[in-house]
């Protein structure tokens, strides 16, 4: 090896930059963070995902007696092109990254309506011998509130509020990929929402101007799109972001100060090997090229442990802590990634460039040699 | 091959009481030959010798090199000649810690990394460094032996010129002599400048210049 190269140093003083490299390894402390605050999000997100061909629209305040409800009910219940479903709500609620149980939405449908439903999103086979009282859970949530396939709930729990059904339920699971549930009731209701979309054999273009012409003209009711209820929740998790990109603002000025307080500390000791270098001729440019090397391969050692660490850590969570409550922490998004990303370059932009002005300056005058 | 004009060198510039370092310093260098430089501590010596290496900037005068002048070269082509023309062995080893005794000597080598370490075990063979000492740290060697590796190094390139600020301060006399019968050989083809304060190591020399107080009080050339 090359007694000039990066790697040379890097492997003859192993025990004074394994400092380095483990302190660098801490930006998975960020990775790991990110993925935490967007998988929250994306969670979320997910759930609407599942209707995101559905409008719903209730009634407000402003909506005197249901007049303007009942009107659109009327209108688009006759109209050929579109599916229509009268519902009512119950909750449900699972568990965040977090720990926090989140409260959602299940639309309640009559029997007939769920299977029209079901014709078009093929939660469950259409064969399937639905009961009159039954509660449809995506096998995340099934897996949260310990629930399978078949069992029948005698009992309301804290994470089901059911105010319209009758008890027993019959749990019935599909393979869905958000906390999702929807419920079946034989009971008689009223709806308070209406969900619609466009028949099968429709034009997606044509159904949200249809919605938009509908906004306008039954301006006391409130429709909600799959873009009005994405950007509702985006806006709730704005504070997310702005807390963690705080987080990363104060991590990174910490990663710098103490990355670089260890960098002094190698690279003063090495004022004479610089020195020496100039002395006996190295260009000085060749000489910063070595010093950014050996900095540059030291945060490559620490970002590829730092990925090991993640990766265990990740590995670890979701087996035995997320797994069994329906969760699934993923090994990579964007957001952890760039987070990452900004974070290294706050340590590598004031390491390497320190370091080159003290060198410079350190062999300035060499006749201490 | 080293043409001084009226060299100077001041430190404390912007003090009350300048230092004369070197004051109007004028002489000639031959291509080959062992010259000594000698003086008692402070008499300028060691500056002479940063100057006439390119790494101090002279106060006045000119330092003409192969008919390169210094005041005209940039800090590239002065890089280029410390490189390439130069060999320095400094009052202080300076060999670097974390490397072997080998490898320090090959550091600034410009030979392909096998042919490197051929001469550069040649070159400690040379200066009586066992073969089992060669992969050592400098820290398992003595003071000594510190100091004939770090000729060693500065021989590496072959330089034309060799710089060598006390070479024999942390040596016996029996290696001392060694030392400077190696550098003899070596000044038969090329220049080799010997900084010291102790005239015995000299005995060799063909020229040997006397520094006082920043000025020459004697040059003498023999044979």
């Amino acid at each position: 090896m090359n007694p000039f190269s990066a790697r040379y140093f890097i492997k003859n003083n192993f025990s004074r930059v394994f400092m380095i490299v483990l302190m660098i390894s801490m930006l998975a402390l960020i990775y790991v963070g990110g993925l935490y605050l967007t998988n929250i999000c994306e969670e979320a997100l997910a759930i609407a995902n599942e209707t995101q061909d559905f409008v719903s629209v209730r009634t407000t305040i402003d909506d005197t007696d249901g007049e303007q409800l009942g009107a659109l009910a009327e209108e688009i219940s006759s109209d050929q092109s579109l599916e229509v479903f009268g519902v009512v709500q119950n909750y449900y609620r699972y568990k965040t990254m977090l720990g926090f149980r989140n409260g959602w939405m299940a639309y309640v449908f009559s029997r007939e309506d769920f299977i029209r439903f079901n014709e078009r999103m093929k939660l469950i086979p259409t064969d399937t011998e639905l009961p009159d009282n039954a509660v449809i859970l995506s096998e995340k949530e099934a897996k949260y509130l310990r629930m399978d396939n078949g069992e029948l709930i005698q009992e309301i729990s804290e994470d089901l509020d059911v105010y319209y059904g009758r008890l027993p339920l019959q749990v019935i699971t599909y393979p869905g990929k958000s906390f999702s549930a929807y419920f079946v009731t034989d009971e008689f209701f009223t709806p308070q929402y209406y969900l619609f979309t466009w028949k099968a054999g429709g034009r997606k273009d044509d159904f949200f101007k249809r919605v938009e012409q509908l906004r306008a003209r039954y301006n006391k009711l409130e429709f909600k799109t799959y873009e009005d209820k994405i950007k509702e929740m985006k806006d709730n998790f704005e504070i997310n972001n702005v807390i963690y990109y705080s987080i990363i603002a104060i991590m990174s000025i910490v990663f710098a100060i103490t990355t670089n307080a260890v960098f002094v500390g190698l690279y003063d000791r090495r004022k004479q090997e610089f020195a020496l270098y100039k002395g006996i001729g190295i260009d000085t440019k060749r000489i910063y090229r070595k010093m950014a090397a050996e900095i540059l391969y030291m945060n490559g050692m620490g970002l590829i442990l730092g990925v090991g660490i993640s990766l265990l850590a990740v590995t670890l969570l979701n087996e035995y802590i997320y797994h069994k409550d329906g969760m699934s922490m993923w090994y990579y998004h964007p957001t952890a990634f760039f987070a990452v990303v900004l974070c290294d370059l706050a340590i590598l932009i004031p390491g390497i460039g320190l370091r080159i002005r003290n060198i410079s300056r350190d062999i300035k005058d060499v006749s201490f040699l | 091959m080293f043409e001084i004009n009226n060299l100077t060198l001041i430190y404390d510039m912007d003090k009350e009481e300048k230092v004369y370092a070197i004051n109007n310093v004028s002489l000639t260098l031959p291509d080959t030959g062992l010259i000594g430089i000698i003086g008692p501590s402070g008499s300028g010596k060691s500056s002479l010798m940063y100057c006439l290496s390119t790494l101090k900037k002279p106060t006045d005068g000119e330092i003409i090199y192969n008919g390169k002048r210094y005041s005209s070269l940039s800090k590239k082509e002065m890089e280029s000649l410390r490189r390439e023309q130069f060999g320095f062995v400094f009052q202080r080893h300076f060999l670097i810690g974390y490397m072997s005794v080998l490898d320090n000597v090959i550091v600034s080598s410009k030979l392909p990394k096998d042919m490197a370490k051929q001469k550069g075990r040649e070159l400690l063979s040379s200066m009586r460094i066992k073969t089992t000492e060669m992969n050592k740290r400098p820290r398992h060697l003595s003071g000594g032996q510190r100091q004939r590796c770090a000729i060693a190094r500065a021989l590496i390139n072959e330089p034309a010129v060799i710089f060598a600020d006390e070479p024999t301060a942390s040596l016996d006399h029996e290696n001392a002599f060694h030392v400077m019968n190696q550098l003899k050989n070596y000044s038969k083809d090329h220049l080799v400048l010997v900084i010291t304060h102790d005239p015995s190591i000299l005995q060799e020399a063909d020229r040997i210049i006397e520094l006082w107080d920043g000025i020459i009080r004697s040059d003498e050339r023999r044979g």
